[in-house]
């Protein structure tokens, strides 16, 4: 591989996107490529710039609190430095001192053979936990899916939850969407379909519009090729009863209140 | 005796707080933590969380400082570094896709800043750094910072990119590559450092 091509590969490290094949390839090439090495230290920096260039937020003081409370009681570092043993006559200290300079100077010898190595082993090892750590929240992330979609399962299956048909309106008008909605639980699966594809700075807004009262959003969505998507929505806003439920094409990530062309709109029977 | 303090943002601070200096500690909290929280706000959309991982962040600062080699970027890009690790780790562990859906309304009322007006924070601190750094990014055409914005605060990968936004993989990972070394050639023109 030329260098030009660890330089791309730089960039796409330096935002995280790199994948584990060419991450390993780099960090192989860096060890022994002080330019590359140069070239992913830019990079980095470059990335830096979309974290400096958000608005800053003053976090709550209680962080700091902890923070430093932490660092007090749990945390403190053997950081001074140990004193000599009092039972040196006066004459053992300018020996004491010769020893002492020359087990520094013989260490530091030693530490800086050894210093590559170390941190080479300890990229490689911090590398594989990664990766363990990362296969662990998989599984676990998976087990939880997996308890949460038999919990809505037999939500939907229950005696309490009904189902809310959603028509196309003009924009749309093959478009459809069944909502599975256990009030009880204040859960809901809905799965639409037939949606045009939506714009990349757009997205699909779904609202629960009560009785009385202004709409409330309840999710936003993205279509796929086919025109389709699925949601689970929890912790709905059911305190008041349900006049419909509406899909409206808003900017990307949902607004307060609703403003774009409405595509889905069904009542509540 | 005075003794002078480090300046904040100063490889010194760094090597006192490797020393075990709390106070420095404390400079750099107070100096950096508006932005790495921001950072976090940006990557979990959840305040709790970022308090969280905020606090994660500063104290594996104090713990690793004696390792910061300051010839290898300076202390903000390694805070930064920490932060987007840790964000990003907190992310994947935490969420799944259909969760992040249902999500995405609340994480979005955080992105557009209300939280910097619930903080009661002044729309003066953003300074002509910031609007020179804000200049680099807007200089790169959207379809190369889009799927880099993707990649730096969602964690996605390349053929995530590639599926959400409906391109080729290789279309993608093209794009990312020069938006970066734009940014990266910005950067060199004194952006930034």
């Amino acid at each position: 591989m030329k260098h030009e091509e660890f330089e791309d590969i730089a960039a796409l490290e330096a935002i995280g996107a790199a994948s584990r094949e060419e991450h390993e390839a780099l960090q192989l090439h860096i060890e022994e490529c002080d330019s590359c090495a140069a070239t992913l230290e830019e990079m980095g920096h470059a990335a830096a710039l979309f974290a400096r260039g958000l608005d800053p937020v003053a976090p709550p003081p209680e962080v700091k609190h902890r923070l430093m409370q932490s660092i007090q009681t749990g945390h403190r570092r053997t950081s001074e430095p140990m004193g000599l043993a009092g039972g040196f006559g006066r004459w053992a200290l300018p020996v004491a001192a010769t020893i002492a300079i020359c087990l520094l100077a013989w260490s530091q010898m030693l530490l800086l053979g050894q210093r590559e190595k170390v941190e080479q082993a300890e990229s490689r090892a911090a590398l594989t936990a990664q990766q363990a750590k990362e296969l662990a929240d998989q599984k676990n992330n998976l087990e939880r899916e997996n308890q949460r979609l038999a919990g809505l399962l037999a939500s939907i299956s229950s005696a309490s939850t009904h189902t809310i048909a959603l028509g196309g309106q003009p924009m749309a008008p093959s478009a459809s969407a069944k909502v599975f909605m256990d009030a009880s639980a204040r859960e809901a699966l809905v799965f639409f379909h037939n949606l045009p594809a939506n714009p990349n700075d757009k997205s699909y807004q779904l609202w629960i519009i009560p009785v009385d009262g202004a709409p409330q959003g309840v999710g936003v969505f993205d279509v796929d090729h086919n025109g389709s998507a699925s949601m689970v929505l929890q912790n709905l806003p059911l305190a008041t009863a349900i006049k419909a439920l509406a899909v409206t094409m808003e900017p990307k990530g949902g607004l307060q209140s609703p403003s774009g062309e409405m595509y889905l709109m069904g009542e509540q029977s | 005796m005075r003794v002078e303090k480090p300046e904040s943002g100063s490889p010194a601070l760094i090597a006192a707080i490797g020393a075990g200096d709390t106070d420095a500690l404390e400079r750099l909290y107070d100096v950096n933590s508006p932005m790495i929280y921001a950072l976090l706000l940006r990557l979990l959309g959840n305040p709790e969380d970022a308090q969280e991982v905020l606090q994660e962040v500063f104290l594996q600062a104090w713990q690793r400082a004696g390792s910061f080699d300051p010839r290898r970027g300076n202390e903000i890009a390694w805070l930064i570094s920490i932060a987007r690790s840790r964000g990003i780790d907190r992310l994947r562990s935490r969420r799944t896709r259909s969760i992040r859906e249902s999500e995405a309304g609340r994480e979005i009322s955080i992105r557009t800043g209300d939280v910097v007006r619930e903080q009661g924070l002044d729309d003066a601190i953003v300074s002509e750094q910031q609007k020179e750094m804000r200049a680099a990014l807007a200089g790169i055409p959207d379809a190369q910072r889009l799927p880099l914005e993707l990649a730096y605060f969602n964690g996605m990968s390349q053929s995530e990119i590639a599926e959400h936004l409906g391109e080729p993989l290789g279309t993608i990972k093209t794009r990312m590559q020069l938006g970066m070394k734009k940014l990266r050639d910005r950067l060199s023109g004194g952006v930034g450092r």
